[in-house]
């Protein structure tokens, strides 16, 4: 794109705050074996008080319109925390969109509605395959069920922006048209395709990584369900993708991890998004101001400059991609992975 | 109306300040408040019809 490097720099002087993720529980009823958390039952790190949250948000109410920031619960599995419903109609009341990431294993009907009432307006349900190779991957019998009926109901919420979330690996790389086609039977309109970085557990069971031409076809896969039209099916943001960047997702790549995108982690400590390793804090809510943060810190998620080494210090690609996503970057910025070494 | 040029502009040239990365992208920004309220009741009512107990996490109270 023309003058692209450009339009970086200027978003990044920019950086309008668009979503703000919530790590408001570290506990997960699941044993996913692919997570990046490590998350348990009864995490050792208690829950966030929903009043410690609410200051961040009042100060930002101060110096930015709410109704562009769109808050999201994540986790561990947010519907551990009992209040979730009144913590989301409180953000609501601050004039703040907002939504979670759920495995759905909660999110009966009745817990669905609760949350629709108390303003819930966008949702992501995940889901790794169907009946056996769910539960496979979510280490629990049942997570396919549970995850099933929470999906059928908030597709049919006309309101809810809602899409559901797959992890792709050899164990669920032969049934995608299956997945595919069960979603468009469920009438989920987004579908969003990610595969595994070697962060938490994932980086424990090699084997859940695609081989490079699995990646490829999976690239393929996506791109003929997006001609298809029957579902809108993407990429995550696991990095840049050379010669389908344009193609797998709405937009060009650009990790918008302090650009347009912040968290606020379990123990306070303020970030890009919740998949970042924790050197990469710039603050902590319990001492500094949010907004003094984002808007004077962040210098790393501004300009990657500093991660042109390694593989990235004579890539050709280094403009468009400017050193990849955030998240696939270890504790001292070194390259965890390159999808794109994969489609080249 | 300069908010949506811009939105416009920027998913012209690529950039996606305004879309989904990670998270769940936002429900749709027009929606009607008394249609969403009407959906909501009739969500409430097909629930009353149906009537059953609601299930909650083992160990959901917060540490």
């Amino acid at each position: 794109m023309l003058f692209r490097s450009h339009l970086l720099k200027w978003e990044a002087r920019v950086h309008p705050l668009r979503q703000l993720f919530w790590e408001c529980t570290l506990r997960c009823n699941l044993h996913c074996r692919h997570c990046g958390s490590d998350c348990t039952a009864s995490a050792l790190t208690p829950d966030m008080p929903y009043e410690d949250f609410e200051k961040v948000l009042l100060r930002i109410k101060e110096v930015y319109d709410s109704r562009d920031i769109l808050v999201i619960f994540s986790g561990g599995e947010p519907l551990m925390r009992k209040d979730l419903a009144d913590c989301g109609r409180r953000v609501q009341e601050l004039g703040f969109p907002w939504g979670l990431v759920s495995n759905g294993y909660f999110m009966t009907p009745q817990k669905a509605l609760e949350l629709l009432k108390a303003g819930m307006r966008a949702a992501t349900i995940s889901l790794d395959g169907l009946e056996e190779g769910h539960d496979w991957m979510r280490g629990v019998p049942g997570s396919f069920a549970r995850a099933d009926e929470a999906i059928r109901y908030l597709a049919s919420v006309s309101f809810l922006g809602f899409d559901v979330v797959t992890c792709v690996t050899q164990k669920n790389f032969g049934q995608l048209n299956q997945i595919k086609e069960y979603l468009i039977a469920a009438e989920v309109k987004a579908w969003r395709i990610f595969t595994v970085f070697p962060v938490g557990r994932g980086a424990t069971e090699p084997e859940l990584q695609l081989t490079p031409g699995q990646y490829r076809e999976l690239m393929e896969f996506i791109v003929a369900c997006r001609k298809e039209g029957r579902i809108k099916a993407s990429y995550g943001c696991e990095g840049f993708l050379g010669p389908y960047e344009g193609k797998v997702r709405d937009h060009l790549f650009s990790c918008q991890a302090g650009l347009s995108i912040a968290s606020v982690r379990i123990d306070g400590s303020i970030s890009g998004c919740t998949s970042i390793r924790s050197s990469f804090g710039q603050g902590n809510i319990y001492k500094d101001d949010f907004v003094d943060v984002w808007e004077n810190r962040f210098g790393i998620f501004r300009d990657h400059t500093p991660f042109k080494t390694g593989p990235c210090a004579a890539c050709r690609w280094w403009k468009k991609c400017q050193g990849n996503g955030m998240h696939l970057r270890g504790e001292n910025g070194e390259l965890l992975l390159c999808n794109l070494e994969k489609l080249l | 109306m300069k908010k949506a040029f811009v939105r416009l502009l920027c998913l012209l040239l690529g950039l996606n300040v305004f879309t989904a990365c990670y998270g769940p992208y936002r429900g749709p920004d027009q929606m009607d408040p008394e249609q969403i309220e009407q959906e909501l009741k009739d969500l409430q009512e097909q629930e009353e019809n149906q009537g059953e107990p609601e299930e909650e996490p083992e160990s959901s109270e917060q540490e």
